[in-house]
């Protein structure tokens, strides 16, 4: 990888930067916005299942 | 009472905060979106490229911004851990554990940046210069703090314990930034400056600032994102939360 990156001169450097940001950034915003679309799911689907109950 | 400390009382209410990060969040996401966008424009595309490094200089739109945060994040941490140990507020535990991930997000991003940064201007990924090491401690201290923190069964005597940690680090954040004066270092001194005249040229500063903002408001959406989600989790047998999620449904 450290050879492609100097085989590409600067602009090389540069993408693998943007590349590592990306990366990085996707890493820190998708675990919460996971763990909150779990527990909206989780939290809904009780809440229907309550509402059956007491329908039926 | 004066209504910026009421209105800061009120944040301090779980429901509250909850409502009040669900509203905003977009706000700061899209803005910082926005600004990342215009300021990588400016920066990759119309900045000139630098007299002496040449087109590698463009690093410097990500790497200056991130290494900024990464010292601004662990103030804000520190002082949402002080206050957490003080005055033991639960929001506050939540904000400080919410910080460490993106600030050691942000102190990995301008180590790996400067490292991609070093080799075609340096000559070497990495030396043991004072601003890299002060640095790679800081990395260090929001590991640990993340760690200590996740040791412990409970949340809030976790979060007590890591905030020790965090005031304790406090001292590397004027040591990482005064290094370049202290020490004779490899890496370059200060070129933006807040008092006098910035040592670099309009046309390169301008998106850096943008970049600057931009992280900022980064910073703002993430913790929201983060310190929302930890609070429904935390308060999830409560009827507020079940009653944010169904409305948000």
């Amino acid at each position: 990888m450290l050879a492609f990156l100097e085989a590409h001169g600067h602009w090389g450097y540069i993408y693998a930067s943007l590349a590592v940001t990306v990366v990085l950034v996707l890493a820190d915003l998708l675990p919460p916005w996971l763990r909150q679309r779990k527990l909206q799911n989780d939290l809904r689907a009780r809440a229907r299942r309550e509402q059956h109950r007491s329908e039926s | 009472m004066n209504p910026v400390w009421r209105w800061f009382h009120q944040l301090g209410s779980p429901p509250y905060f909850y409502r009040f990060a669900t509203r905003w969040m977009p706000w700061f996401g899209i803005s910082a979106l926005l600004l990342t966008v215009i300021g990588m424009y400016l920066g990759f595309v119309e900045a000139p490229a630098d007299y002496l490094q040449g087109d590698s200089f463009r690093i410097m739109y990500i790497h200056v911004p991130a290494a900024w945060m990464s010292m601004f994040i662990y103030g804000v941490m520190a002082l949402n851990g002080a206050i957490a140990l003080i005055w033991r507020i639960k929001l506050s535990e939540l904000l400080f554990l919410s910080c460490a991930p993106i600030g050691a997000m942000f102190t990995a991003i301008t180590l790996i940046t400067g490292m991609f940064w070093g080799k075609p201007t340096w000559g070497a990924y990495w030396v043991w210069d004072a601003r890299l090491t002060s640095e790679l401690v800081l990395l260090f201290l929001y590991f640990g703090v993340i760690g200590l923190a996740s040791a412990y069964d409970d949340l809030r005597q976790g979060a007590r314990a890591a905030a020790v940690l965090a005031l304790v680090g406090v001292v590397n954040v004027p040591i990482i930034h005064f290094s370049v004066k202290w020490w004779n270092t490899l890496h370059q001194g200060e070129t933006v400056r807040i008092m006098g005249k910035s040592s670099i040229d309009s046309s390169m500063l301008w998106p850096l600032l943008i970049m600057a903002l931009a992280t900022k408001l980064y910073f703002v959406f993430a913790l929201l994102l983060r310190t929302r989600s930890a609070l429904a989790e935390q308060e999830r047998g409560k009827q507020w939360v079940r009653e944010a999620m169904v409305e948000a449904a």
